[in-house]
């Protein structure tokens, strides 16, 4: 079987002439949880986005589920791949249900009825929400909207699931909360990447990281080969604490690198 | 009301106050006189038909035509920009119509035939459109779009005021501002059946884009990887507003704030959803309008009131209502 979604020597170059991507290879399968981590301006969201076709690559293969994104449709790729961006916010005060309904959309014909009620209870379900699915999103706390902005991506039914920094903006409930659900959309056999700060989220939930630098993928793997003390100090410029509690690793950045 | 709980109840409701002010344009006159069958009966016959199928029906059929293109167009722009103080104006096509049209006066163009200003009014909208897809290019960004709208107008703008600069005569040049002012009066079949056609097909065309409009509202990348080519979003959306409002500027003048108010009033009652929106702006559009023109013809004495006039000054009030509340909501 081919994997969800394959980047191969991927560069994305500015309109300025700035090379955001450099060259990157990567690879997601069905059941990972991949954690994109890395400074601020490695190049984790363009990287997102060049392989939506947000923003174009320059030079490179990118494969959906072994297709090349050029032959796609964008319907098509819409069916596999549900996107979550950074610090989504909603124009309008839809009500949750009408919200999640438009994750529908990529499945619906032109005239035809876009509200599949099922999947639509299924996904809203999912994040805990059928009880606010009447309120209008401008009247939720922080974490109930991110739950519904996961609901409506989930809405799409694709095996695949990219999520920009969903965590960022919650508080430490909230965030535990949605990482446990990534590590269940994955369990249950999607291919999850998420773009990730917290390094010991990543260290936590994700069964693969890749780490960014400067626009490349300097390393790769699984996670407890990638997440160590000489990595961190080289890329982040942080010395940093890692330990184990439970059997699980955390990381604390602790001071700058001198 | 809760958020969307009536829309059915919204649409008999609009189109009932529709059919009733339909009835009121067709028989009332200026200043207030009914068109009664009493009085009917004292006129001749062929007068009777001559006010009621060649005066008034056009002027009803443009009251609503006009709303409902300025009704959707609002609406659709709204939703494309994710602004709710976007109007059918930002775009420049308002104003590019309204300089073709002033062409039109100041060549003396509107005195060799009727029909020479909406004409000269659609190559106006036509010219600012092609301006519009320029300047802001093929990939442009909302930000740029609405930047491109604003300098396209305010070039428009600019020509215009060089024409009433240059005008020949006094008359001129006050004949421009009254046209500028928008008015039904006068308008003949021939008007219903210029505009018909090109209202008629941009708003087919910003209906076609309901969908991509729901999904605009969790932003353009979303609305992207929902399946959505936002670039053609956004040309097809630009096209339609431009066609259904550049001919209605183009038969009607310049009709200001019923392109914003009317998405506003109505978008709680469909649950803030976009593309529901546009149907529904479209017939609260050409009530509104219908509305306005029905109490430019309650004076009876001095020059006539103006459609945009009577739009504004019932429009601008509730704009400030509108501005004082989202700063509430912002605080």
């Amino acid at each position: 079987m081919s994997a969800a979604l394959r980047l191969s020597q991927v560069s994305v170059v500015s309109a300025s002439g700035i090379r955001q991507l450099d060259q990157v290879s990567l690879l997601l399968n069905p059941g990972d949880l991949l954690g994109i981590v890395g400074p601020n301006g490695a190049g984790k969201t363009t990287l997102l986005r060049a392989a939506l076709d947000l923003v174009p690559h320059a030079s490179g293969r990118i494969e959906w589920q072994g297709r090349e994104l050029q032959t796609l449709r964008p319907r098509e790729l819409a069916k596999i791949a549900a996107y979550v961006p950074q610090g989504q916010i909603a124009h309008w005060p839809l009500t949750v249900r009408k919200t999640v309904e438009l994750g529908r959309l990529p499945h619906s014909t032109a005239w035809g009825n876009v509200a599949d009620a099922a999947t639509v209870d299924a996904a809203l379900a999912a994040v805990d929400a059928t009880a606010i699915a009447d309120r209008p999103l401008d009247q939720l706390s922080g974490g109930e909207r991110a739950r519904v902005l996961l609901a409506r991506a989930l809405a799409v039914e694709a095996p695949v699931l990219l999520a920009d920094e969903p965590v960022a903006a919650l508080d430490a409930y909230h965030q535990l909360d949605m990482m446990e659900r990534f590590r269940c959309l994955a369990r249950d056999g999607r291919a999850v990447a998420v773009v990730l700060h917290d390094l010991t989220h990543a260290a936590r939930f994700c069964t693969r990281i890749a780490m960014l630098s400067a626009g490349r993928v300097v390393i790769d793997g699984p996670t407890d080969e990638v997440l160590n003390e000489s990595n961190l100090r080289s890329v982040y410029q942080v010395e940093s604490l890692i330990g184990t509690h439970a059997g699980e690793r955390y990381v604390l950045p602790w001071r700058r690198h001198r | 009301m809760k958020p969307g709980a009536r829309p059915r109840l919204v649409w008999v409701a609009l189109l009932v106050l529709g059919l009733a002010l339909t009835l009121v344009s067709l028989l009332l006159g200026r200043g207030g006189q009914w068109l009664s069958l009493a009085g009917a009966a004292s006129l001749e016959p062929a007068v009777f038909q001559t006010i009621l199928l060649e005066i008034r029906l056009p002027r009803t059929l443009l009251a609503l035509l006009v709303g409902a293109s300025l009704g959707m167009a609002g609406a659709a722009l709204q939703g494309l920009l994710r602004n709710p103080l976007a109007d059918p104006g930002v775009i420049g096509v308002s104003a590019g119509a309204a300089f073709g049209a002033v062409l039109a006066f100041y060549f003396g163009l509107s005195q060799s035939f009727s029909l020479a200003l909406p004409l000269a009014g659609m190559a106006g909208a036509g010219a600012a459109l092609s301006l519009l897809f320029l300047l802001a290019g093929r990939g442009a960004s909302t930000l740029g779009l609405v930047l491109a709208g604003v300098a396209v107008s305010a070039f428009a703008a600019a020509l215009t005021s060089l024409a009433l600069n240059l005008a020949p005569s006094p008359f001129a040049a006050l004949e421009i501002i009254f046209w500028m002012m928008g008015s039904l009066v006068d308008r003949s079949m021939q008007h219903v059946g210029l505009a018909v056609v090109p209202i008629v097909v941009g708003l087919g065309l910003l209906m076609t884009q309901a969908r991509a409009l729901d999904a605009m509202t969790l932003g353009e990348d979303v609305a992207a990887t929902l399946g959505f080519r936002t670039a053609a979003v956004r040309a097809v959306v630009l096209i339609g507003c431009a066609a259904a409002v550049g001919a209605s500027v183009s038969v009607a003048g310049s009709i200001g704030f019923v392109g914003l108010v009317v998405p506003h009033l109505l978008r709680p009652l469909v649950g803030h959803q976009p593309g529901r929106l546009l149907p529904l702006s479209a017939a609260g559009g050409g009530v509104m309008l219908l509305g306005a023109d029905i109490l430019t013809r309650l004076t009876d004495t001095g020059p006539e009131l103006r459609l945009g006039v009577v739009t504004a000054l019932l429009g601008a009030p509730f704009f400030l209502l509108l501005l004082m509340r989202l700063r509430r909501e912002a605080a």
